[in-house]
């Protein structure tokens, strides 16, 4: 039985990945750094996204059936392709904790008031294991079916947040310095396009598909951007207040009276993805440690995340703060030195393909 | 000489049949031969035993082994050898045995007590087709054949059960069934070991690739027009004696939301009830635990006037909310259970005691809340909308309850999840279990949760990988 | 032993329901309604008294009921910032304080004087509270308007918060939450607006109730009230049933009094988080005009003279408003155009029988009359312009919208004239009404 996912399922996953760590609190984030001036910055760093995507495809269509890990190897030697994938393994296993952080925050406040962290860790934590026993094939058909859910919920909300566009900040009242403060300290939430040169080997990849893969992503660039413009319009000056952006913009409405408050509806459309976005990372994370320890099995692999990620958390060493802190003044570095090697990496083995070529 | 040769064959061949009592005998003297008949009195046709097999005999002068299908002109006379006796016998077949002769003859005249083809109770339809299968094999033959006058429908028989012996027919459409599937049902069935097989479902769990799972994954209908449409996309029937259920694989999870009512309707009004049956799938499994998980975790989630009602009305109860939601859910179950096995004339009873006792007084004792008895009775009858699937929904009611209680809505959402992409990485004979959804394959979108009329319906399923693609012009 | 572990491998997700099982599933079994331990507020009363803040709790208690009754009581408690008073609140109430169907915030007068943002911050950093929450000002204590409040929902089904959602619809300019008080708090000019619902005693003006309300003088060695159980609470009420019979609880020795809700559309400016200036009706008219929001404003022409009306009173209903604003500095000078588009009917009309015979049908309009509402509309225009700039408060925003218009020449401007407080006096507005028949 195939082990890869389709285009649509490949598509469908980097869609719903962009949304991971940037719809609760980096708006608010990004207002402290830039106020209004914030949407410039995320449609940069989106642009640094389509940026890896754009490779991913060169690389993919050079290399159709093979992995990252055996191009760099082939071309770089075992000590790259490691140290690359040591550096990936550490990425992702940082995305985890913050998104496992934000989302754990966000639902202990407005959900789950009284109630302790391991009810999240074990539930967070089971969805994440079980995912990655099924293996890719299940997580893509499942991202598949709950897709429509998850953006129909998306455009329900921004439909029901009221707006006075009036309201909204000014653009470029920051200096310009602030720009690239905003840029770095925020690029800690993106990067997400790395997942797809893990899975680089699993999805199914033909020329004709790439337009494919825009039309999903641009759809949810579309809805990141319109959340981000209706939450600095309804909110202005006073968006720094407010750390939970997707919920807030609903809870805003006051119109509805006799329904009370609807963020139910942003509640589950974060649970669902938090859930399917840390299956994800943890999928792609255990693909690096296979690849590192190539006699590991799936199981064992889950297994030893399993209890790094427990004891993690146990401890307290990774926690909000602590992450947060992380993201905005250490993980920057990181992410620059991740984008920074990529394409040149890229650039090389395309190179080498076309040498190859007669 | 002849009878007594004849007496001992007939003779040992009652005592290979353990000298049932219901094992008949008769051994007919003429001038030059001697013939012995056995058979079962209890699955023959007596009559035809009678007029059609004795009298002919006794009637006829010249009787030998070559000439009997002469004699006898009412039924299929077969040569068979002596290995091959009980076997007939036992399949409602006379065995004759001529003195003088190794071989035996055996004059098929089966006839057991069969219901007639009515609509079966779980699939009525306003407008359409109201046969339904019988315990009858050769009934269920014929109600489908009728429905393809084609030499392309191909029956294959086998035998399963040491003890039962039970006969079950393969059916599929030659050049449209994927012939590795059919290969693959057939080993299956070959292979299977048992004492017996007494009902379609006795062979469901050998058919299924994950039989541990909770899921159905072979389908299973009593009406041959159903049958007959899911081979035409490509699927394979199973027909088994003694049972009205035929199956059919592949089997793929939105067929549950399909009846055949739909496609004697309006597709439009069929896209719409197909929607309400999904919506009260998910309110049966999930309604329930999420009312648990708002009430004890997430109060504040609960609308004010939804909030006003529920706690006015379930103040000063002595369960917990998942003790009386679990009190109500037993309760409306063992009614359930009572009601099946009920006489009928006993079932006004059941329901007074149901709806007045246990219901009103129940409330008004302030034993349990009206919300409580009010989602209990919606996630109960919803789960009616699709009867083959009820009991598989009833456990995950009782899962997403426990859930629900346990870890809240984040445990809900986590099992939907869960289970989606459980649902996912099942297949069933190659076909995902959850196409055309998950993944999407877009021909089979027409026929999904949303209809389209039956003339754009121009492929068949691809998720079956069926050879014959094309289903009209 | 063999077989559970066989079962086990077979289906691995049996383990993390014997997990759930043993660690999370008793709890679900004991845990009662989470309305046993958190209260449900529907409303929050904020004041001050001698340097200490006090909560003023207006909480749904239950009883059991098959019908939709809702039964409300207050609880009052006090402490040095606001999260030790509603720990002390939560204390009396035997909940947890959960703010999340809070719909309406009181403020008193004492407050008022005072900046109120510091109160406000718990309300702010707290998730559980909408920031649509509506803020509203009172002139008393905010534990005597919530008495009153409790006692018009019992009385006469007139709830506190279909009173603030209707205003915030259709009287006020702004909505008057909590959010938009805080967006003109951080605005440059740190001016907002919230609703006034001043209680007062009977006027014959306001929304009356028939119970006698017990003021801070009359509670002390009272022997009708239940008391309550802290000594924390400065003469709430204890968990009697709302609905006590009018007038039949007094006892002597207290003082009571006939009070009404005064819902006359009155708003209060705050600049720095401090009551600056009260908006009237009239003022708030006047405010009104620049905005779309709020439909059904009544004009009443006086001494209407044209071809078919003989000093006549004509009254017109504006049902639609479309309102045009334009930015622009001319000779250095900040100008305002703002043209305004009324769409209007004929409702009611005193004049004499031959008149009323000849001309009335709800589209009549007449170029007196075109003046005569173009005259009222910059009259009423004048008059609330001129009370902003008398208190240095920029309610109409015009800092904000020249600055977003015109950035340059604002920011040379400031610099000219200081500060963003002086900005308003220096506006020129320009106004142009055009009316047109519905």
């Amino acid at each position: 039985m195939t082990k890869t996912i389709s285009s649509r399922q490949g598509a469908i996953l980097a869609a719903l990945l962009l949304f991971a760590n940037k719809i609760l609190v980096l708006p608010s984030l990004m207002y402290e750094s830039s106020n209004a001036d914030g949407i410039f910055i995320l449609l940069a760093l989106l642009a640094v996204e389509m940026l890896i995507l754009y490779m991913f495809f060169k690389v993919k269509e050079a290399f159709p059936y093979q992995s990252f890990y055996e191009i760099i190897k082939k071309y770089m030697g075992t000590i790259v392709a490691k140290l690359f994938y040591v550096l990936l393994l550490v990425y992702f296993f940082f995305k985890i904790m913050l998104l496992f952080n934000i989302s754990y925050i966000y639902f202990h406040i407005q959900v789950y008031i009284d109630v302790a962290y391991y009810l999240f860790l074990f539930a967070f934590l089971l969805i994440m294991t079980s995912s990655v026993l099924r293996g890719l094939r299940a997580i893509g058909r499942g991202l598949e079916f709950f897709y429509f859910f998850i953006i129909g919920c998306m455009f329900f909300i921004i439909l029901l947040s009221f707006a006075n566009f009036d309201k909204f900040p000014l653009f470029f009242d920051s200096p310009p310095a602030q720009y690239f403060k905003g840029l770095f300290s925020n690029l800690f939430c993106f990067g997400d396009m790395l997942v797809l040169f893990v899975l680089m080997d699993k999805i199914e990849l033909k020329k004709k598909d790439e337009k494919k893969f825009f039309k999903y992503i641009g759809a949810s660039v579309v809805i990141l951007i319109l959340i981000y413009f209706m939450f600095y319009s309804i909110f202005g000056q006073t968006s720094f207040i407010h750390k939970n952006a997707i919920s807030d913009i609903i809870t805003f409405s006051y119109r509805f009276i006799d329904l009370g408050r609807l963020d139910i509806i942003a509640i589950v459309t974060v649970m669902f993805l938090s859930f399917l976005q840390l299956s994800i990372y943890c999928y792609a994370l255990c693909e690096c440690f296979m690849k590192l320890f190539s006699k590991l099995s799936i199981v064992y692999t889950i297994v030893v995340f399993d209890a790094i990620f427990i004891a993690v958390v146990a401890s307290s060493l990774v926690n909000y703060l602590t992450v947060i802190n992380l993201g905005v003044n250490v993980m920057g570095y990181f992410a620059i030195v991740l984008h920074l090697i990529l394409p040149i990496l890229v650039l090389c083995f395309i190179k080498f393909s076309h040498r190859r070529q007669p | 000489m002849l009878f007594y040769d004849v007496q001992n064959k007939v003779e040992k061949l009652k005592a290979q049949l353990n000298t049932s009592s219901d094992v008949g005998t008769r051994i007919i003297e003429k001038a030059a031969a001697c013939i012995g008949l056995v058979y079962l009195k209890s699955m023959v046709d007596n009559a035809l035993f009678v007029d059609g097999i004795c009298r002919p005999i006794i009637a006829s002068e010249d009787v030998s082994l070559q000439n009997f299908s002469t004699i006898i002109s009412t039924a299929e006379v077969t040569q068979i050898e002596d290995s091959q006796a009980v076997e007939k016998v036992l399949m409602g077949n006379v065995v004759i045995i001529m003195s003088g002769e190794k071989n035996m003859l055996a004059v098929d005249i089966l006839k057991y007590p069969a219901r007639i083809p009515s609509e079966p109770p779980t699939s009525s339809v306003i407008q359409g087709p109201r046969e339904g299968f019988t315990e009858d094999i050769r009934t269920n033959i014929t109600l489908i054949r009728r429905r393809f006058y084609n030499k392309n429908l191909v029956l294959t028989d086998l035998f399963v059960g040491k003890y039962s012996n039970t006969r079950i027919t393969v059916a599929y459409l030659n050049g449209v069934a994927n012939k590795k599937v059919v290969k693959e049902i057939v080993d299956k069935l070959n292979a299977i070991d048992v004492d017996g097989i007494i009902d379609s479902h006795y062979i469901i769990k050998y058919l299924e690739k994950h039989p541990r799972s909770l899921f159905k994954q072979v389908g299973s209908m009593e009406k041959p027009d159903i049958i007959a449409a899911k081979m035409l996309e490509g699927r394979v029937a199973i027909i088994i004696d003694g049972s009205p259920i035929v199956l059919t694989l592949p089997f793929l999870f939105f067929e549950e939301v399909q009846a055949s009512n739909d496609y004697y309707n309006s597709y439009i009004y069929a896209s719409f009830i197909r929607i309400v049956r999904l919506l009260a799938i998910m309110i049966a499994v999930v309604v329930p635990g999420t009312y648990i998980a708002l009430r004890v975790y997430h109060q504040n989630i609960i609308p004010i006037k939804f909030l006003i009602t529920i706690t006015n009305t379930t103040k000063g109860l002595p369960f917990t909310p998942f003790l009386e939601m679990l009190f109500i859910s037993l309760l409306f179950q063992i009614l359930y259970e009572v009601s099946l096995r009920l006489p009928s004339y006993l079932g006004l009873a059941t329901s007074i005691v149901g709806a007045l006792i246990l219901g009103d007084t129940g409330v008004k004792a302030g034993l349990i809340s009206p919300p409580a008895v009010i989602v209990v009775a919606l996630a109960k009858i919803a789960l009616y909308t699709v009867p083959e699937q009820a009991y598989q929904l009833t456990i995950l009611q009782y899962l997403f309850l426990f859930i629900g209680g346990s870890l809240g809505i984040i445990g809900i959402v986590g099992l939907l999840v869960y289970l989606v992409l459980y649902l996912a990485s099942l297949d069933s004979y190659g076909a995902p279990y959850l196409a055309p959804y998950a993944p999407r394959v877009y021909s089979d979108l027409n026929d999904g949760v949303f209809m389209e009329p039956t003339n754009n319906m121009k492929y068949r399923p691809q998720s079956f990988k069926t050879y014959n693609k094309k289903r009209q012009k | 032993m063999r077989r559970f572990f066989k079962t086990i491998k077979a289906t691995p997700m049996l383990l993390a329901l014997i997990f759930i099982a043993f660690f999370f599933f008793p709890a679900a079994i004991i845990a009662p309604a989470e309305s046993v331990s958190n209260a449900i507020v529907t409303a929050i009363g904020l004041d001050k008294q001698e340097n200490e803040y006090e909560v003023t709790l207006l909480t749904f208690l239950s009883y059991p009921n098959q019908s939709y009754t809702e039964r409300y009581e207050i609880f009052t408690s006090t402490g040095g910032t606001l999260s030790e008073a509603l720990t002390k609140a939560g204390l009396q109430l035997g909940k947890a304080v959960s703010l999340f169907h809070t719909h309406t915030a009181v403020v008193s007068e004492n407050l008022l004087k005072e900046d109120i943002a510091p109160a406000l911050n718990y309300l702010v950093r707290v998730a559980s509270l909408p920031q649509s929450c509506i803020l509203i000002g009172t002139n008393v204590e905010t534990k005597l308007f919530m008495e009153f409040v409790k006692e018009l929902d019992a009385e006469a089904d007139l709830n506190l918060e279909e009173l603030t959602f209707f205003n915030s619809n259709y009287v006020y300019w702004n909505d008057t939450s909590i959010n938009s008080f805080l967006q003109g708090y951080y605005s440059p000019t740190e001016t907002s607006l919230i609703s006034y619902m001043p209680l007062v005693e009977s006027t014959d003006d306001g929304i009356p109730i028939d119970k006698p309300l017990q003021t801070e003088e009359g509670e002390q060695g009272s022997a009708n009230m239940e008391s309550g159980g802290s000594g924390a609470q400065t003469g709430g009420t204890g968990s009697g049933s709302s609905g006590s019979s009018s007038g039949g609880s007094q006892s002597s020795g207290q003082q009571g009094g006939q009070y009404e809700l005064i819902n006359d559309g009155n708003e209060i400016i705050i600049k720095k988080g401090k009551k600056v200036a009260d908006i009237d009706r009239d003022i708030l008219r006047g405010l009104n005009w620049f905005s779309s929001r709020t439909t059904g404003a009544v004009l009443i022409l006086d001494d209407v003279n044209d071809e078919n009306f003989d000093h006549a009173q004509l009254a017109y209903k504006v049902n639609q408003k479309q309102i045009r604003q334009h930015f622009d500095y001319e000779n250095g000078v900040p100008v305002c155009t703002t043209s305004i588009r009324l769409f209007v009917n004929l409702t009611e009309v005193d004049a004499s029988k031959e008149e009323l015979k000849k001309k009335n049908e709800a589209s009549y309009i007449s170029d007196a009359v075109r003046d005569k509402i173009e005259e009222t509309v910059k009259s009423q225009i004048s008059g609330a312009v001129d009370v902003f700039v008398q208190n240095k408060t920029d309610v109409l925003e015009m800092y904000e919208h020249f600055y977003r218009a015109q950035r340059g020449q604002t920011k040379k401007f400031l610099k000219q004239i200081g500060s963003p407080d002086e900005f308003l006096s220096h506006v020129v507005f320009k106004v142009v009404v055009s009316v047109f028949p519905n």
